[in-house]
């Protein structure tokens, strides 16, 4: 009896060998935590901003009331290394010179830097702050207006309580945000802006309405009604200067001529393209790439699963139609003019610099 | 003999291994394939009108927790609407609704049922005909689940696209460590929406909308006639009408909502019964007008979504399988081990969405849980109670076809407390 | 060439991309993992097929070994357990016209009689009952008894039925049960390598990782095949639908899940290195899409 439970012993116990990580998984566990549901960040643009503000707010409170103002050269209740600028402009030029700059900054004062600049920790700028060229921000927030110079470049994110202007062939990664508006240089590369009004150079309006209405454009009949949208297979074309009224999902490529309006919003499988003034009052969906020529407007969000390029003068949103351009890849000509948010995963660009 | 018993066996057969095939594309795809989340960053909008009901049936428990996880979303307060619908409960839930209504007024609108067909779907028909309908789109939330604020903006964002008609989100699990159940239907969930779900979204198949954590449009379900009480997965059920009435239904993998998932085995049978027999009912409903291919269904679609409908009949086409194998043995005749060897690795998958043990490991890996894996061969202990639950739910369903069968409210047993801390999430 | 400003630029960028990643306690910052996926590359599809290669070609190099290592393993069970049998060979072709010799003990198949399946049958009865007792914590448990038992019934029904139209041998049993072993050591290669080595971990782990799970095969299948030889000498073979069923491939795939699981709770190469997950957004190549 003895060999015959001896062998089933062994056969068992080497059948057991490769189960012992799951029993000391089940029996004492190492990753047994919920998923972490991250709350808010994902759409709200300057969510590291605002926390990074309540972090300092929180840190400059705690500290001795004598080292609440003025210049200081020292650490925050958690040990970051902090300088604040006060009325020693040239503070952070004397720190500067040796390298990089890895305290975290806070300008009282209104403050143009030369330029060259690398700041490995955040930069907070009660008053306005206007960068010099080629500096490397880790992250900058600034309380009122914010100018990011020629050739700058932003790690994480930067927000402007004011306006923010950024120069020419500027490398903005992370997220970017304003209360009053983004001004754009050509040539800038960016991933994620959001902000009241989001411009290359100055910002377009969106188009008034028309003197008349145009003639409405009667649909194909293959065209199937589906809820409140039509649906066509194959391409379509919306000849110039009319008017749809419904909205339309296009199963092909859908170009909407020149001065047409559709009052609802438009998808289609293959591309999309809104020739110059056209007009979208609704969204404007693609599965691949949109084009919005020149001065034409989307009211509603204009999303693309490829690419987003938007004309001279071309218009997304308004100043009371908040909207988003999202596309792994957005390009932007000179005018092109987005109220609300641009996020590019892939990278956004404006053209010039 | 032989070839009555051997042929169903190769058919049983080659379902499987169509399956693993599906799940292993699947995987693939999710783990190499481009990424579909095209409405996820829409942040900034002139948002819609959205009602958000959360059907209830004695969720004194939990009700408190959802309303003030609604109250709390960052969606424009005058354009979102909560309507708890208390279904004829039996303890405080009607009366917590209506101190919630007292302090938000215009905010949460409960609705009371004491009448008509109970069960989810009943209550969600019943509460689509009487409010929000002056609200685009309709979200549905169990009163168990936990949105976070920012939840109920990317649920509506899909619907700027004019084409989508549903819309579904990820369920977490949140309390993960109570169990090993639990913690296998973790690894469930996570081969189910992190790749099963978003694989469908990134091939333009059919993503399921799953009853929570996700909505409809509104003229899409007055469209293909509203929510049906006759069913008991109204989630399956109306996937498949809008999808046939050519709407797209769409997964986002980053809108994920914690969720409490059954802690012991009798609630776990109990659900996946419920699932069973509902999802039955669908393949029953749906296979002929999928096959039929109506317009705007493509092919691949009409392919995926028939083995989406045969999901839960996997399970009693496994156990036929393993019977005409043991007959087959019985009999001298012998079967190739290949073919012992699929229906084997076959047992080790989940149940649920019929994800093999490759698909839950490439879930938990993007997930950043890997030690979680250790686990995979406890997959088995599942299966085994899901397959011999839903065999038994499907026979007794057969069994009873030509009753319609008592509705009535089933749902999953709760087991946070009233004054049990949230768990901390970021942001 | 050192110090020239494209290698001081490009220096100079990855230091930037290093503090991007980071957040101010030093961790990477990883995109959300709803949008991560793994990058592809063809170095990757190359040491795949050649980890696949490697698999298959040890198993097929150490086949000779394998038959003599089980055939001492063989040798050493008979004495250990006192069987009182000749050793022999039974000889299986493999694929490329090689024939591997399987070691083979030459016992009889112990029939059960009338108080054997009295015994199995209340044995079977007591199993299931017992079942009924335990709590629902145990329900897979539970479950798997039943199984057990309900097999274990249907086994007694046949034998009670038709005692002497059972089709299989002791012998053939053995042989069904080694063969399908050796089939899922084929497998393994090809399975892990369209399964585990598309991860990204090191290369040295995956080919550990095949060796280690043909290694424990290789000596779970003789001592799996042993330990039913020796349940059916003292049980008859009223155990033998039971253990073929239930304890036959079923334990052999839980093995190779048990390492594939183990394997991938390992760190990949992404993670040891700090590099950042690839989101596959928007091909780049889809112009021809317009």
């Amino acid at each position: 009896m003895l060999p015959f439970l001896g062998l089933l012993a062994l056969a068992t116990a080497w059948f057991l060998l490769p189960l012992v990580p799951a029993l000391r998984e089940l029996a004492r566990p190492t990753d047994i935590a919920p998923l972490k549901v991250v709350d808010r960040s994902s759409g709200y643009v300057a969510y590291f901003a605002r926390n990074f503000r309540r972090y300092l707010e929180k840190q400059t409170a705690a500290l001795p009331q004598e080292q609440q103002v003025g210049d200081f050269f020292g650490r925050l209740p958690d040990g970051t290394q902090l300088v604040r600028v006060h009325k020693a402009a040239d503070a952070l030029e004397r720190e500067g010179a040796h390298g990089a700059e890895n305290r975290l900054v806070v300008v009282d004062t209104p403050l143009t830097l030369k330029g060259g600049e690398t700041f490995l920790m955040e930069v907070y700028a009660r008053s306005p702050l206007t960068g010099g060229p080629d500096a490397v921000y880790r992250a900058v927030y600034a309380e009122q207006e914010l100018v990011l110079g020629e050739g700058s470049t932003v790690l994480r994110w930067a927000h402007a309580g004011g306006r923010l202007s950024v120069g020419p062939r500027s490398v903005l990664r992370g997220r970017i945000s304003s209360d009053a508006g983004v001004m754009l240089g050509g040539g800038t590369v960016f991933e994620r802006i959001g902000a009241p009004v989001i411009s290359v150079g100055e910002p377009s309006e969106p188009p008034p309405a028309p003197p008349a209405e145009p003639r409405a454009l009667k649909l194909p009949p293959e065209a199937k009604r589906v809820g409140s949208h039509f649906r066509i297979d194959g391409d379509f074309d919306v000849p110039e200067g009319v008017r749809v009224t419904t909205s339309l999902v296009v199963a092909g490529r859908l170009r909407i001529g020149l001065g047409a309006i559709v009052l609802g919003s438009v998808k289609a499988h293959r591309a999309v393209q809104l020739a110059g003034e056209a007009q979208v009052r609704g969204a404007v969906v693609t599965r691949t790439r949109l084009v919005v020529g020149a001065g034409a407007w989307i009211g509603g969000p204009a999303i693309a699963e490829e690419r987003v390029s938007l004309g001279r003068g071309a218009v997304v949103g308004g100043p009371d139609l908040p909207a988003t351009v999202s596309a792994p890849e957005v390009e932007l000509a000179g005018g092109a003019t987005v109220y609300g948010q641009i996020i590019a995963p892939n990278g956004a660009r404006t053209a010039g610099g | 003999m032989r070839l009555a018993l051997l042929i169903p066996l190769y058919v049983v057969v080659a379902v499987m291994v169509t399956y693993t095939i599906r799940h292993y594309f699947f995987t693939l795809n999710r783990l190499f394939g481009r990424h579909r989340q095209p409405y996820v960053d829409i942040g900034t909008a002139a948002w819609p009108r959205v009602a958000v009901f959360v059907p209830c049936h004695d969720e004194q428990k939990v009700i408190g927790h959802m309303l003030d996880a609604l109250l709390a979303a960052d969606y424009p307060a005058d354009r979102l609407a909560i309507v708890p619908i208390d279904d004829r409960s039996t303890d405080a839930t009607g009366k917590i609704v209506d101190d919630y209504a007292l302090r938000f007024p215009g905010r949460i609108t409960p609705l009371h049922r004491t009448g008509g067909r109970p069960g989810k779907a009943a209550a969600l028909k019943h509460g689509s005909e009487q409010a929000g309908a002056d609200a685009g789109i309709h979200l549905v939330f169990d009163a168990d689940y936990l949105p976070g604020r920012g939840l109920i903006k990317q649920l509506v964002a899909p619907f700027f696209d004019p084409e989508v008609g549903a819309v579904m989100g990820r369920v977490v699990p949140i309390n993960v460590s109570r169990s090993l159940l639990t913690r296998l239907l973790d690894l469930e969930r996570t081969g189910g929406y992190q790749v099963d779900q978003q694989a469908r979204m990134n091939l333009r198949l059919i993503p399921q909308y799953g009853g929570t954590v996700g909505g409809v449009r509104r003229e899409a379900l007055l469209g293909v006639g509203g929510w049906r009480d006759d069913t008991l997965a109204e989630d399956t059920d109306i996937t498949f009408r809008l999808v046939l009435a050519g709407w797209e239904v769409v997964y986002q993998n980053r809108s994920e909502c914690y969720e409490e998932v059954p802690e012991n085995w009798p609630s776990r049978i109990a659900q996946i019964k419920r699932w069973a027999r509902g999802h039955n009912q669908s393949l029953a409903r749906y296979w002929w007008p999928l096959l039929k291919r109506p317009p705007f269904v493509r092919r691949r679609t009409v392919v995926d979504g028939l083995l989406l409908l045969g999901v839960f009949a996997v399970g009693p086409l496994l156990l036929l399988g393993w019977a005409l194998a043991m007959a087959l043995y019985y009999l001298g005749i012998q079967i190739s081990a290949g073919l012992l060897a699929i229906l084997a690795v076959a047992m080790y998958s989940t149940l649920g969405n019929f994800a093999a043990f490759f698909e839950v490991a490439a879930g938990a890996r993007l997930d950043g849980s890997r030690a979680r894996l250790r686990l995979l061969p406890f997959l088995i202990v599942g299966f085994l109670v899901s397959i011999v639950s839903v065999s038994t739910a499907t026979l007794a369903q057969l069994a009873n076809f030509w009753r319609r069968g008592d509705h009535r409210w089933e749902k999953t047993e709760r087991h946070r407390g009233p004054g049990e801390p949230l768990p901390g999430r970021s942001g | 060439m050192p110090g020239s400003p494209a290698r001081v630029q490009l220096e100079r960028a990855r230091r930037l991309e290093r503090i991007r990643i980071r957040g101010v306690k030093g961790g990477v910052i990883a995109p959300h993992r709803s949008m991560v996926g793994l990058p592809w590359t063809l170095w990757r599809l190359f040491t795949t097929l050649l980890l696949v290669a490697f698999g298959l070609g040890l198993l097929w190099a150490a086949l000779p070994w394998l038959g003599q290592g089980w055939r001492l393993a063989f040798e050493r069970a008979r004495d250990f357990l006192g069987i009182d049998a000749p050793l022999g060979d039974q000889l299986l072709p493999l694929p490329g016209g090689i024939t591997l010799s399987l070691p083979v003990l030459a016992v009889n198949t112990p029939l059960p009689d009338a108080r054997t399946l009295w015994i199995a049958g209340i044995v079977s009865a007591a199993l299931l009952l017992a079942t009924f007792a335990l709590p629902d914590r145990y329900t897979p448990f539970k479950y798997f008894l039943r199984l057990i038992a309900g097999l274990e019934a249907i086994a007694i029904g046949f034998f009670a039925l038709w005692p002497g139209r059972f089709p299989y041998q002791l012998q053939d049993h053995v042989f069904i049960l080694r063969t399908a072993g050796l089939v899922v050591m084929a497998l393994v290669p090809v399975i892990v390598g369209f399964t585990l080595h598309v991860f990204d971990l090191a290369l040295w782990k995956k080919a550990l990782l095949t060796v280690a799970l043909l290694a424990h095969l290789a000596v779970f299948i003789p001592l799996q095949v042993l330990a039913h030889l020796a349940l059916v000498m003292r049980a008859t073979a009223v155990v033998m639908p039971v253990l073929f069923l239930l304890f036959g491939l079923l334990p052999d795939v839980l093995i190779f899940v048990a390492f594939y699981g183990w394997a991938l709770s390992w760190r990949g190469e992404l993670e040891r290195r700090e590099l950042l997950p690839p989101v596959h957004l928007g091909a780049r190549s889809a112009e021809r899409r317009t």
